[in-house]
């Protein structure tokens, strides 16, 4: 047969549905943990089955038509009606699982139940008897493990042979064998809608239909257009089932479903007695994770952690990230254990020597009398001399060492682009604008990607094994006092990676206001591409003080605390606490294959990015830095002249405040708006002509050149780009998500406001404490941020 | 009585879900319904980890307040 | 401009607006963490999301 198989995966969250998709159609898709993520349908082909298609449905409880998951789920699995169902089952939860299989199994489909992590089940020492389950819901109970790769494809095989059966024996319209789960008066009831809506429904599918009316399911009431006169009739036995046994119609349904599986339970499920009512690991790693006064400590530490490992002077981010820089995609770099001695110096000696030697002849020839080099990290003066015609006459002899002397010499892709275009004879101006200009912002922004491989792999690591369902509970006691969903805190951890589908996350909150909130402040905590900003700085400002990187994280947290409550008194924010329920997935070791996946997805999304985005921006503001307004190509002292330092300089002095009141300094910050991380490589392309011998300290001397106190102007800068509104594509969702033009301008200007208030008193505050003074803006810096405090801490009337 | 009442380690029989629409239809897909035996394997500040079956579930004292139980 | 100069030249500029036009059409990647397969193989940062309903 020729014709295509379509089979639905469905299955609680947690039940390893993603897994096992990933496993049946070689896919890579990610294994989301939250609700509102994971809201696309997914399909796959099954691996050695060209016609048979596997669609993944969202994670869900149950077939309601509440929630965004199981709209599309029911929506898929209702109309565009599949023709078998696979369905997977925690065989650790297995109770909880089952109530969705029995609406599954009501809708009348061929169905095969996969009873998942049977290896856990067995290690536990539990029974579960498949045959009595087969029994009760009509359907075939086969055991898997996902993880481990045993029975998976087999389900998925029994399940296409069924569905090719069902096609083949039974025509669409005949009374398939589904279970009855429900007590004698319900029962009867349903019988009786199903008699109305004979003829409406396909027959397969008609008990389903007949009890989501009996729920009162106005989706499906609407749909089914039942009469006025028919529903009233309808009613009349519902209410009669209502009033006999106490209680509404879908909580009779919901109660009665759990008595059901419970009966069953008894019959099928053997748990271990020795287990019972004992801790599991997962509960007591939650005992200190989850203590009342550990908890926030712990998750800060995990944090710190992380950031250390990036950012630290001597930690694995920086080193890889300086390697990167300098060596890899700069210069080059010495392959390790081949380095040896050359006349009894090594390769750093003699570079310092020649380094000297050419300070000395550059000063010499300038007339100076004394020559100086810079710490290359501070770009303090490390070492000054005085010079005469015989120091200047010896340093012109010193040569250049030629690094492959010293041992494998690996010479770096901007050298060789560099001599490639060189040999080729390409002019200077085009060689700066490949060397300089395009390669000069991507190598930047690439050179990042150690320290943000770092990040992306220990928030892999938290997701995957559950931690990061526990911070969204112990955030919950804090996030809940501005009638922030605890949901919301799902966006802001998405927002560690990128801030796009963050915003797009906060639709899974059904309060609007709730969901509002979190839009505006889930972009506070730094995403991927800010996180360069922050590994740049650190790296040239921050070397020694690597807990400003982590305190980047806590400020965006504290904004997103502090920025609710005063958005909550406002009267567009104002509204009651609302509840909160999350399932604790069990702890699990993540899979290698899994977090590697997890990482790899947003490297290489940030990779796409660099060449994408970053190319091409660099490649225009090379073009408005080398060219004048009637389009002349300047030469490099020349700058001054060109089109970008006139469009900086219009917008400078919006920044002046904030320490970096330069033409320069508005244009990194206004092209960050293209993508966080431009600012760096906009940074660098715009202060090239400050000397500097690494690949940063030329953006130390002009933080130094435009402030005197030019690490508190950096601090500023970062904050500000890291807290003002993300870039255009999640200003964009912003908008989109918000639903109208309105709230998105509330939300960027929220965001801007923010972002602008606190470089502002950082900035004018750190120099007053530095001792530079009180001026204008040290006293509007006080002002803002005393009204700040008063937006938070004032009382409103309820 | 409600859940919030409960204590870390205490067991309860659950009567009725009050409270939003929303959350009762949560709660009972979860679970949450008459009869069932919930224990309470974490608390703190009023927010609590509840053992439901062989799940865990994480309420915030507001849910639980929404939550009748009977002794056991 | 000698002539190796002006290939380059063309090419860097070629290659910078076919960058641009690909972000339009397909959407501007992102960090976003999900399989780039997902979304109709879009990066799931488009723009153009139609998979996922309200």
């Amino acid at each position: 047969m020729s014709k295509n198989v379509k089979i639905a995966l469905a299955g609680n969250p947690n039940s390893g549905k993603t897994t096992l998709f990933n496993a049946l159609t070689g896919s890579e898709q990610y294994v989301g943990n939250w609700p509102g993520v994971t809201v696309e349908k997914k399909d796959g082909i099954l691996a050695g089955h060209k016609e048979v298609v596997i669609q993944d449905l969202p994670g869900i409880y149950s077939l309601s038509p509440y929630s965004i998951e199981e709209k599309v789920s029911r929506r898929f699995l209702v109309e565009e009606g599949p023709d078998a169902i696979l369905n997977i089952v925690d065989g650790t939860n297995i109770e909880r699982n089952l109530y969705l299989s029995t609406q599954l199994a009501e809708l009348g489909l061929p169905m095969v139940m996969a009873v998942n992590m049977m290896d856990v089940v067995r290690k536990n020492g539990d029974k579960i008897d498949f045959e009595k389950i087969a029994r009760a819901l009509r359907c075939e109970v086969v055991g898997i493990s996902a993880l481990k790769n045993e029975g998976g494809l087999e389900a998925a095989e029994k399940v296409v042979e069924m569905a090719k059966k069902a096609v083949v024996e039974k025509g669409p319209g005949k009374l398939p064998d589904v279970p009855h789960v429900f007590s004698g008066s319900v029962e009867h009831a349903i019988a009786h809608i199903e008699e109305s809506i004979q003829g409406k429904v396909p027959l397969r599918s008609i008990r389903w239909y007949a009890i989501k009316i009996f729920e009162r399911d106005r989706e499906i009431i609407n749909k089914l257009e039942i009469g006025v006169g028919e529903m009233k009739h309808i009613e009349e036995h519902i209410r009669d089932c209502e009033k006999e046994i106490g209680d509404d119609a879908e909580s009779i349904i919901t109660s009665q479903r759990y008595d059901f599986i419970k009966r069953l339970m008894d019959k099928s499920l053997a748990l271990n007695e020795k287990r019972k009512d004992k801790a599991t690991m997962s509960d007591k790693i939650d005992k200190i994770v989850t203590h009342r006064i550990l908890a926030l400590p712990i998750f800060i530490l995990s944090l710190c952690a992380m950031w250390f490992l990036a950012v630290a002077e001597k930690g694995p981010g920086t080193v890889l990230t300086d390697w990167a820089n300098d060596g890899f995609l700069g210069d080059g770099w010495h392959l390790p254990f081949t380095t040896h001695e050359v006349d009894g110096k090594d390769w750093e000696t003699a570079q310092g020597e020649f380094a000297k030697a050419e300070a000395t002849v550059a000063a010499w020839e300038a007339g100076e009398k004394k020559a100086s080099i810079e710490d290359e990290e501070t770009g303090e003066i490390a070492e000054e001399w005085d010079i005469d015609e015989a120091a200047y006459n010896a340093a012109k002899e010193v040569e250049e060492p030629d690094p492959s002397k010293f041992g494998v010499w690996v010479p770096g892709i901007g050298a060789l682009i560099t001599s490639a275009l060189e040999k080729a004879g390409v002019s200077d101006t085009v060689k700066s604008l490949v060397v300089d200009g395009a390669w000069g912002g991507v190598a930047t922004v690439l050179g990042f990607v150690p320290v943000i491989f770092v990040v992306f792999l220990f928030l892999a690591f938290l997701e995957d094994c559950g931690y990061m369902a526990r911070v969204a509970f112990i955030m919950d006691r804090l996030l809940r006092r501005f009638g922030l969903s605890g949901k919301s805190f799902i966006p802001m951890l998405i927002g560690k990676g990128c801030g796009v589908p963050a915003v797009m996350a906060a639709r899974a909150i059904e309060n609007e206001r709730a969901r509002r909130m979190t839009v505006i402040l889930s972009t506070f905590v730094p995403c991927g591409a800010k996180t360069v900003i922050i590994a740049m700085f650190a790296a040239l400002f921050f070397r020694e003080q690597w807990y400003v990187a982590a305190m980047m994280d806590v400020v965006g947290i504290a904004i997103i605390i502090l920025g609710g409550i005063a958005l909550k008194k406002t009267r567009f924010f104002a509204g009651e606490a609302s509840s909160f329920v999350l399932e604790l997935p069990a702890y699990h070791l993540p899979t290698i294959s899994g977090v590697w996946h997890h990482t790899w997805n947003r490297l290489k999304g940030y990779m796409l990015k660099a060449g994408l985005v970053i190319f091409p921006a660099c490649v225009f503001l090379w073009f408005v830095m080398h060219f004048d307004w009637s389009l002349n190509l300047l030469a490099d002292e020349e700058i001054e002249k060109s089109i970008l330092h006139d469009l900086g300089s219009w917008i400078a002095w919006i920044f002046e405040p904030l320490g970096f009141g330069s033409w320069q300094g508005a244009a990194a910050s206004v092209s960050a708006e293209i993508a966080k991380e431009q600012a760096t490589a906009t940074l660098k392309l715009v202060t090239v002509g400050m000397e500097g011998v690494s690949s940063g300290a030329h953006i130390q001397n002009f933080f130094a050149a435009i402030s005197d106190f030019p690490k508190l102007a950096a601090l500023s800068f970062m904050v500000f780009n890291l807290f003002v509104p993300p870039c255009m594509v999640a200003i964009a969702v912003t908008f989109r998500e918000m639903g109208s033009q309105k709230w998105g301008w509330i939300a960027v200007g929220f965001q801007l406001f923010v972002g602008y208030a606190l470089a502002l008193s950082v900035y004018q505050l750190g120099v007053l404490i530095a001792g530079g003074g009180f001026g204008l803006w040290t006293a509007v810096a006080i002002l803002v941020d005393l009204f700040c405090l008063w937006a938070i801490v004032r009382r409103v009337k309820s | 009585m409600t859940l919030a009442e409960m204590k870390e380690g205490d067991r309860a029989r659950i009567v009725r879900v009050t409270g939003e629409e929303a959350v009762k239809r949560h709660l009972g897909a979860l679970g949450f319904v008459a009869g069932t035996i919930v224990r309470v394997v974490g608390e703190s500040y009023g927010n609590m980890i509840l053992a439901v079956h062989e799940s865990r579930i994480a309420v915030n004292d507001a849910t639980a307040k929404d939550v009748e139980v009977s002794n056991v | 401009m000698s002539v190796s100069s002006i290939v380059v030249l063309t090419l860097v500029l070629a290659l910078a607006v076919l960058a641009v036009w690909r972000n339009i059409k397909k959407g501007s990647p992102c960090e976003c963490g999900s399989s780039c397969k997902s979304c109709d193989g879009k990066c799931c940062c488009c723009e153009h999301d139609e998979s996922a309903e309200k």
